[in-house]
C-alpha cells in the first residue's frame, strides 16, 4: 500500500515539541541549553528590533513610462472638439 | 522498532556547504511548527549504521527528502546516492501513515531523475532559504499555534544569526553536536517568539 503521497497534504503537528524534549532526546546538558537559550534570545530581539523593509513591489511598480501611461489615461478629454 | 513518534520528521538532505543556508532555514521553519527534526547525523559512523538508520527513520512520523543534489560531486566527481536511498527506505519501512515530501530546487526535474515518483509532485524551494520557508509551510501545519509567514522569516533570521556561533564552536553545521545545538536553539527562538506575541 502506497503512503501518504508527496506534497498532496499538509502534516499538522498536534503538539509541539520542546526545548525540553530536545534535550532529553539529544541528551545536552543544562549548561549548553542555558548558552544556546542565551544566544537565541540576543538574535531573537536584534531581529525583532530591526526595521523591516517594505515590501520590493510596494517601492516600485512598473517603470516610469508605464507610470506615465497610466496618468495619461486618466486625464480628462481637452474640450477642444 | 521504537515507537514512532508523530512530531519527529527525518531530514534526508545533502550536507554540503551550499546547502547550509537551506538547511538552516529547514531547521528554523520545521522548529516553528513544532516538529522535531532528525538527521542521519546522529548516527556515529560505526557499523550497523544501516540498521540504526532503520530505527531512526521508523521512529519518525514524517519526512523531507531533498533531492536537489544530482548532480556529480567531490573528487573525482560521484552522483550521491544517499538520498534516494534514504527515500525508498522510508517509504519501504513505513507502509502507511507517514507524511513524506520531495523537496527540489528545479520544476519538474524529479519526474525525469526518478520517475518512479511519477504522480508526485515535489516542492519547490529554487535553492534559496526563502523558498524552503515557503516549501515547509505548504507542507506543515501547526494545531496549536498559527505560524505565519513574518513569524517564519523572524525565526529564520534569528536561527541564521546564531548558525556562525554554533559553527565556531563546533567546526562545522554538520557535526551531531551543531545539528542538536540547531535543533534546540530552533525550539528555544520558537517557544520566545510565540510566547512574546501571546502576550
Amino acid at each position: 500500500m502506497a503512503p501518504k503521497t508527496s506534497s498532496a497534504e499538509r502534516y499538522i503537528i498536534e503538539d509541539p515539541a520542546t526545548p525540553e524534549e530536545a534535550q532529553r532526546l539529544f541528551g545536552i546538558s543544562d549548561k549548553r541549553v542555558a548558552t544556546l537559550a542565551k544566544w537565541a534570545d540576543e538574535a531573537l530581539r536584534a531581529v525583532e528590533s530591526s526595521p523591516r523593509k517594505p515590501p520590493a513591489k510596494a517601492a516600485k511598480r512598473g517603470s516610469k513610462r508605464a507610470a506615465s501611461k497610466r496618468t495619461a489615461k486618466k486625464r480628462k478629454p481637452s474640450a477642444k472638439g | 522498532m521504537a515507537a514512532k513518534h508523530a512530531t519527529h520528521v527525518f531530514l534526508n538532505v545533502p550536507f554540503d556547504e551550499a546547502y547550509e543556508p537551506l538547511y538552516v532555514a529547514l531547521i528554523a521553519s520545521l522548529t516553528a511548527f513544532g516538529s522535531m527534526p532528525r538527521t542521519v547525523l546522529e548516527i556515529p559512523t560505526q557499523k550497523a549504521r544501516l540498521e540504526r538508520l532503520r530505527a531512526l527513520i521508523g521512529e519518525c512520523g514524517a519526512s523531507v527528502h531533498d533531492l536537489s543534489r544530482i548532480e556529480p560531486s567531490g573528487k573525482p566527481p560521484l552522483p550521491r546516492f544517499n538520498m534516494p536511498f534514504e527515500l525508498g527506505l522510508s517509504l519501504g519501512i513505513h507502509k502507511r501513515d507517514h507524511a513524506w515530501f520531495i523537496f527540489e530546487s528545479v520544476p519538474y526535474r524529479v519526474s525525469r531523475s526518478l520517475t518512479d515518483l511519477g504522480g508526485y509532485d515535489a516542492a519547490i524551494h529554487g535553492g534559496t532559504p526563502e523558498g524552503i520557508l515557503r516549501a515547509v509551510t505548504n507542507a506543515f501545519g501547526a494545531r496549536k499555534q498559527r505560524v505565519k509567514h513574518g513569524d517564519l522569516v523572524t525565526l529564520w533570521k534569528a536561527l541564521r544569526d546564531v548558525a556562525p556561533r554554533i559553527q565556531k564552536e563546533r567546526g562545522s553545521l554538520f557535526t551531531p553536536a551543531a545539528f542538536t545545538d540547531l535543533v534546540t536553539t530552533g525550539h528555544e527562538l520558537s517557544r520566545s517568539h510565540f510566547s512574546r506575541k501571546r502576550r
